[in-house]
């Protein structure tokens, strides 16, 4: 992970104060964030275990399809934020820094994402698409 | 008097007969950060394997060229709609839309087909490839074909309703079997087709080539297309069939992505149609200031279409003399035509144009002269890159 993102990346996800999560929204040129949650304690050992999976740092395959994200991860440390944006359709995720520049994208190699969000937002029909029709 | 004045005129002045033509649009996103370079190659695939080669065989069929070749920062929603709604084919025609770049699916649901993002990500300006395949049908040219090499995978968009010829390291060639192959699939059917790489839900992927990296479909696409031109009597159906377990089979033995095609041909057999008597045409002086895109690209077309005639061995050599003389004015006396390889990694031969353009009278062999790049000095034409295409 510490080979893809920085030290001090990986210290903010490693010892963050807030974990939030949000499903996304794209109008236009501009993403908005709703139902934004704060993670309860066993949900962020979940995702965190997810988030730092040594397979989600191994390839970035090129593909043909526009990145349009429908989760976002942020965990704030101090003053310091890093946010993680996922498009579970066309498994993809980026890595953003507080000034919300893209720091990488990767690809996502299972779908325990897929899974966890579909937990923490069980009415999602996008999600539970997803997860009931996979991509063959 | 008048009658024979009018005559004379029409002996004196041959004028431009529409010919039959294939209309070829094709847009790659050739500036997309993660798969532009990529799509370089693609492009330069498509024209050197299949779109030169299937212009080449159906040229004996009487059809000339019109290449809208867009690429690179020309790419747009808007150029893509200006084309297609502009496009006139006659019911001779035949028109072939070729689509690389970034697409979705947007929201589960609707029909199968994908929207194109044509180089930008505002998913308002997303072009459905069924209302590009539904203008064109609706223009009725004898044949329609529509292929969308892109992603089909879900998010929340809403749905907007709107050969590998061999590996060959010179020039091309095509055997007698591979032309009447390619002229049976593209002169011997009435209809449409309407291809998209990826089924509802999936993403299309790349693949490591000998022609360098590629997207999975195109590589596919140009090995079925040789395949099927080497049949001895080649379909749509079987094409399409063939291409989709191809794409299948290749995306999940090589690639992370997974992904069928999905394909709706709707195509009647037909004969060839009758082939209109080509007549020298004039060539344009190419403008002397910054050229467009649009200007290179008319002005290769033109050149194309008099080089057809200049080699259209039903026609008189007097008549072919005539044409040489109409392109020759356009060159500078001492310009050069410099032959590229298939692949146009490497200069095949640098001819004076002058000689060359002799040299096509006699040349029994050579079915088709690309043009694929000309430079100028001044009004005209200095320096001209051509791709040849032999008879095996």
């Amino acid at each position: 992970m510490s080979k893809v993102l920085s030290d001090s990346i990986c210290n903010i996800i490693a010892n963050a104060d807030c974990v939030t999560i949000a499903k996304l929204q794209i109008k236009g040129d501009t993403i908005t964030e709703s139902n934004q949650k704060e993670l309860e304690s066993h949900e962020r050992a979940l995702i965190n275990f997810i988030v730092t999976n040594p397979a989600y740092f191994q390839s970035n395959h090129p593909v043909y399809g526009l990145f349009y994200p429908q989760i976002s991860i942020s965990y704030k440390h101090k003053s310091e934020k890093v946010t993680l944006r996922y498009d579970l359709s066309l498994k993809k995720w980026s890595a953003y820094n507080s000034s919300g520049n893209e720091m990488c994208r990767l690809d996502i190699s299972d779908n325990s994402m897929l899974r966890a969000s579909s937990i923490i937002f069980p009415n999602d029909t996008l999600l539970k698409t997803l997860l009931i029709h996979p991509a063959k | 008097m008048k009658k024979v004045i009018f005559t004379l005129f029409w002996l004196l002045f041959p004028v431009i007969l529409p010919a039959q033509t294939i209309h070829w649009l094709t847009f790659i996103d050739t500036t997309d950060k993660n798969v532009g370079d990529i799509d370089k190659n693609v492009r330069k695939v498509l024209f050197d394997r299949v779109v030169n080669n299937i212009n080449a065989a159906i040229k004996e069929k009487g059809y000339s060229v019109n290449i809208l070749d867009i690429y690179g920062p020309d790419v747009s929603p808007q150029k893509c709609k200006n084309l297609v709604t502009s496009l006139s084919p006659d019911s001779d025609d035949i028109v072939v839309f070729y689509y690389v770049g970034h697409g979705t699916h947007g929201a589960p649901g609707g029909d199968k087909w994908p929207m194109m993002a044509m180089a930008q990500h505002n998913p308002s300006l997303l072009i459905p490839l069924k209302w590009v395949h539904d203008q064109l049908k609706s223009k009725n040219a004898r044949l329609t074909v529509t292929i969308g090499m892109c992603c089909n995978s879900h998010d929340n968009i809403p749905r907007l309703n709107s050969p590998s010829f061999c590996v060959n390291y010179s020039n091309a060639s095509l055997t007698e079997r591979e032309i009447r192959g390619l002229q049976k699939l593209f002169t011997g059917y009435i209809g449409d087709i309407l291809i998209t790489s990826a089924s509802p839900g999936e993403s299309s992927g790349c693949v490591n080539t000998p022609l360098g990296v590629l997207d999975t479909f195109t590589w596919c696409f140009l090995n079925e297309l040789a395949l099927s031109s080497n049949d001895n009597n080649p379909t749509w159906a079987d094409l399409t069939s063939d291409l989709t377990s191809s794409v299948s089979t290749v995306s999940r033995a090589q690639t992370p992505y997974p992904h069928t095609p999905v394909y709706a041909v709707n195509v009647n057999s037909a004969s060839a149609p009758t082939k209109k008597k080509s007549t020298p045409v004039k060539v344009d002086q190419p403008k002397s200031q910054q050229n467009t895109t649009a200007d290179d690209q008319k002005l290769l077309n033109q050149l194309g279409a008099a080089l057809d005639i200049a080699l259209d061995r039903e026609i008189s050599r007097s008549e072919r003399g005539v044409q040489i003389d109409r392109i020759s004015a356009v060159f500078t006396p001492d310009a050069s035509i410099k032959v590229m390889s298939q692949d146009g990694t490497f200069i095949v031969d640098c001819i004076p144009a002058s000689n060359y353009f002799m040299q096509l009278i006699i040349k029994d062999s050579l079915i088709k002269v690309a043009p694929i790049d000309a430079r100028k000095s001044g009004n005209h034409i200095c320096e001209l890159k051509v791709k040849e295409t032999y008879k095996k």
